[in-house]
């Protein structure tokens, strides 16, 4: 989640805390996410989250409702607003709820907490977002990863039952096929994935996330999840999902110093399979390029590393291709094709 | 229609000085609206012989909006004075700033605004912009600060000058700074310090109210001292209030003092 200036004076990648929280809490499939605010802003979100999951190929409409304050709740306060929600949400038996403050919330002062607090047959979790006041998508994905881990049960010292994959980014378009590298890396080692924290995850899928080895976050800008994951579950972690060759090689040879496994196999054949690569864009080679968005400068790096490996040259004057940093081998080839089709027409 | 608005610290007696110049002004015949524009909705409970009369906001919290009539808000007090209170929510949840916005929006749709002279007593301080609302849109053309001698209440007032300051600038807002009203605390050369204080914001001091044991008695008997106690020098000098107020025209964009400057000038007077 880079954040780019736009032409205004908007951030690209930076919405609403709401919609980050909800870019976790919409892919727990047995939870309703309450949006405590005006229905607006749940409408806003569920049109997002909507036309997003189709273009994932996944038409079902996550489970979200909203406290629908009003001008009433605004001057009387809307905790009793979403008492009634957190009631009617019940009876709809999920097995987690997940309540989300807007701006509206935080400004009148609704204490989201105290309403959450009272033991309920299922977890009711409130997520602090206050909407604007709170900081934008980063702070509310990262606020809804920190809120979740409340449903993680105890941790197994010493467990090896795989991975946890943390904070995958549910609304990219690629984030199935980006997964899908990282798990045929872990592959390459014989190392399972054990928890998707959280895409996709049931409440109960959480409760194992204590039995993994290792944390591997999808990325962590600032480091908030990592410090936080360490300081409560004592688990290795690795950051940042790989672009680019070395990366992925880095990322093997870790994992194998992690797992105290020999890698030297799975190095060998992930090197083969990235100069394949490197062979079938071999008429990309020599080919200049600017590229668009600017990488931020934490990709920077992994950019120039990335068109370097492929003998292709960065120069600002150049046709602007797309960048988003490609993950694995898999996003290298997506990425390389759209730059082909840019300079040959094809 | 003349209408003024009442602004000064929490404690000060806005509420009581604001009653009791509905009531002298209202003695002389002209049609007075008193409106409370403060959660604790007690503005008007002298001129309703002690009445509490049900909020604006305690309808709008029961009722539909539709369902709401101009008698069910506004209730007759002394002398026929129009008397409503805004109200609010419960203290420590909720907006009441937006519960003063929403008031005033649903006695325009009422149409209950009118008369010769509408009084607003507003809460404390202008604490947000729903609290400013008296000042806004066109309802009060002329603000008075009720302020004692106390280097708190001066604070407030000044604050209250930069609202009034702010707000002068935008076109859409006529209001300005009639005066500013001494309701005495008994410190010494109080007249002197609040006078000095109005003449540096760029104001006058309208009118200075001596501490009179006769204000808390007619409190006590639920009425105000002009009701009260019509003969006593103090009603007089409520009514003299009222008429200084009625015929004012030296109306002025306020120039609020510095902090330091303030407290300069309250040290001057200790």
């Amino acid at each position: 989640m880079n954040s780019k200036i736009s032409l205004s004076n908007t951030c690209r990648y930076e919405g609403c805390t709401v919609t980050g929280a909800l870019a976790v809490t919409a892919f727990v499939p047995d939870g309703i996410s309450i949006v405590h605010g005006p229905s607006g802003c749940t409408q806003h979100n569920v049109s997002l989250l909507h036309s997003t999951l189709m273009q994932h190929e996944k038409p079902s409409i996550p489970r979200i409702m909203t406290t629908a304050l009003g001008e009433r709740e605004i001057i009387f306060g809307g905790e009793s607003a979403l008492e009634k929600a957190i009631g009617i949400a019940l009876e709809r038996s999920p097995h987690a709820i997940f309540v989300i403050s807007t701006c509206v919330a935080g400004t009148i002062g609704d204490d989201i907490n105290a309403v959450c607090a009272p033991e309920r047959d299922v977890p009711v979790i409130p997520i602090d977002c206050a909407g604007f006041l709170n900081g934008g998508f980063r702070q509310g994905f990262v606020s809804a990863l920190i809120g979740l881990s409340t449903l993680i049960g105890p941790c197994a010292p010493g467990g090896d039952a795989g991975v946890n994959i943390i904070g995958e980014r549910n609304l990219e378009v690629d984030a199935e096929q980006n997964f899908a590298e990282v798990e045929r890396i872990l592959a390459s080692l014989d190392i399972p994935v054990n928890v998707r924290y959280v895409r996709n995850a049931a409440t109960a899928d959480m409760k194992r996330f204590g039995n993994a080895g290792l944390n591997l976050f999808r990325e962590d800008p600032g480091g908030l999840l990592s410090r936080f994951f360490a300081q409560n579950f004592s688990l290795p972690a690795i950051c940042g999902y790989p672009t680019g060759p070395q990366a992925a090689l880095d990322l093997i040879s870790r994992l194998g110093a992690i797992y105290k496994t020999d890698c030297r196999e799975a190095l060998r054949e992930e090197e083969a399979a990235w100069e394949a690569l490197a062979d079938d864009f071999s008429d990309l080679r020599g080919l200049a390029v600017s590229l668009a968005p600017d990488p931020s400068p934490a990709d920077g790096r992994a950019a120039r590393d990335f068109t370097e490996y492929f003998g292709i040259a960065l120069s600002r004057n150049a046709p602007a291709v797309p960048w988003s940093d490609p993950v694995g081998i898999g996003g290298a080839r997506r990425l390389l094709r759209q730059w082909r089709r840019r300079a040959h027409g094809y | 229609m003349k209408q003024i608005a009442l602004y000064g610290k929490g404690g000060i007696g806005k509420s009581t000085t604001s009653a009791n110049l509905s009531a002298a002004l209202s003695d002389t015949g002209l049609d007075i609206m008193q409106i409370g524009c403060d959660p604790k909705h007690d503005s008007t409970r002298m001129l309703m012989h002690g009445t509490w009369i049900p909020t604006v906001l305690d309808l709008v919290r029961t009722r539909q909006e539709s369902e709401i009539s101009v008698s069910d808000v506004v209730h007759t007090g002394y002398n026929g004075i129009r008397c409503v209170e805004a109200g609010g929510p419960e203290p420590g949840i909720g907006c009441a700033g937006r519960g003063i916005i929403a008031t005033f929006q649903l006695l325009e749709r009422l149409g209950a605004l009118y008369g010769d002279v509408i009084l607003y007593d507003v809460l404390g301080d202008v604490v947000c912009g729903g609290f400013a609302m008296p000042m806004r849109e066109g309802y009060a053309q002329e603000v008075y600060l009720v302020t004692s001698g106390d280097l708190m209440s001066l604070y407030a007032a000044n604050n209250i000058c930069k609202a009034i300051q702010r707000l002068s600038r935008r076109t859409r807002t006529t209001c300005l700074l009639g005066g500013v009203i001494c309701n005495s605390a008994n410190i010494t050369d109080e007249k002197d310090l609040v006078a000095t204080f109005a003449r540096r914001i760029g104001s006058r001091l309208i009118t200075f109210i001596p501490r009179d044991r006769i204000v808390r008695v007619a409190e006590v008997n639920r009425q105000t001292v002009i009701e009260y106690a019509p003969d006593s020098p103090q009603s007089d000098i409520y009514r003299s209030l009222a008429e200084a107020v009625y015929t004012n025209d030296m109306l002025t964009i306020p120039t609020p003092m510095e902090t330091d400057e303030l407290e300069d000038l309250a040290l001057e007077y200790v």
